[in-house]
């Protein structure tokens, strides 16, 4: 049994399990690829649609393989709220920069036309930085700085750009595959007499 | 004869509620305490006590009130949940105050 029962130490913990099964990691990783073949195939509006099937499909395997394993917890409603706010914030940020960057195509100064892409990258890696932060999962900072390493690459040492989105992306992916491997193998699913012994 | 400050360290000694103060009890108790509900296989990951003594736990606290289980529904299939109670939640409280309480009041402490 667990020898420590400092409550801050238990909550973190809590939270923490949320985001052992690596699957945001994937998410983000394909997210991030998504970004980057629409930029090479040049296949914008495909985006949108590939990130909510993405999103829905990993909603999808947490029910049907993590919480089956892993156990299920309904957060505190202040927390819950909390992580929808983060959530919202960091999309509308996304994407509100998005929308600016379309709409400002053909009017935006030259300077910012020079340093569009290297914005952009790094208004990604500071939304990353800020999850890290928020959902108290430290790795995250790691993924931040990736690919604001990325977007440094790319302006000033000529990386093609496709190449900062698939990097980072490939990175976090294989990361988060390998945490879902480790999560598999640590927690089998329990049987049915173990699971009716409480119910 | 005693000094006033042992019988007020007496006091919070024998206060102290017996069914949170064993070990694993505490450990679910805390759990709980910082989610809504949570079902059994999250607390036996999280706990790492077997399903038999979490079992025993849980109805001990059951009993007392300081637990209760819920009927929820996840993935449109009815699932066992379990919550803290108010009463729980109060009883949680009250322990961790007289516990430390209990410590500071400890001679040499």
């Amino acid at each position: 049994m667990q020898e420590n029962v400092d409550l801050k130490q238990i909550t973190k913990k809590v939270y923490m399990s949320y985001f052992q099964d690596g699957l945001w990691d994937i998410l983000l990783g394909i997210y991030l690829i998504g970004w980057g073949i629409s930029i090479w195939q040049d296949l914008v509006a495909v985006m949108g649609g590939m990130w909510v099937a993405i999103y829905f499909t990993v909603l999808a395997i947490k029910r049907m393989v993590v919480y089956p394993r892993s156990g299920y917890i309904k957060l505190n409603e202040a927390r819950k709220q909390q992580m929808r706010m983060v959530i919202l914030g960091a999309g509308l940020f996304l994407l509100g920069f998005a929308v600016l960057g379309i709409f400002a195509f053909n009017t935006r100064p030259a300077w910012l036309d020079d340093y569009f892409m290297f914005l952009l990258i790094t208004m990604i890696a500071v939304v990353v930085g800020i999850l890290g932060y928020w959902w108290r999962v430290t790795r995250w900072y790691i993924y931040a700085m990736i690919v604001f390493a990325g977007a440094v690459a790319q302006q000033w040492l000529k990386m093609p750009l496709e190449l900062g989105f698939f990097i980072p992306g490939g990175v976090f992916s294989m990361y988060g595959i390998g945490l879902l491997i480790g999560f598999l193998r640590k927690y089998p699913k329990p049987n049915r007499e173990e699971q009716d012994v409480i119910s | 004869m005693l000094s006033p400050d042992s019988e007020n360290h007496d006091n919070y000694i024998t206060e102290i509620d017996r069914i949170i103060h064993e070990p694993a009890r505490y450990l679910i108790m805390a759990y709980l305490s910082v989610a809504e509900s949570a079902d059994a296989i999250f607390l036996q990951r999280q706990t790492g006590l077997t399903w038999g003594n979490l079992s025993s736990h849980l109805s001990k606290l059951e009993s007392v009130g300081y637990v209760a289980m819920v009927k929820d529904f996840l993935d449109k299939k009815p699932h066992t949940m379990l919550q803290m109670t108010e009463e729980g939640r109060k009883a949680f409280h009250n322990y961790r105050d007289k516990m430390k309480q209990a410590l500071e009041e400890l001679p040499g402490s």
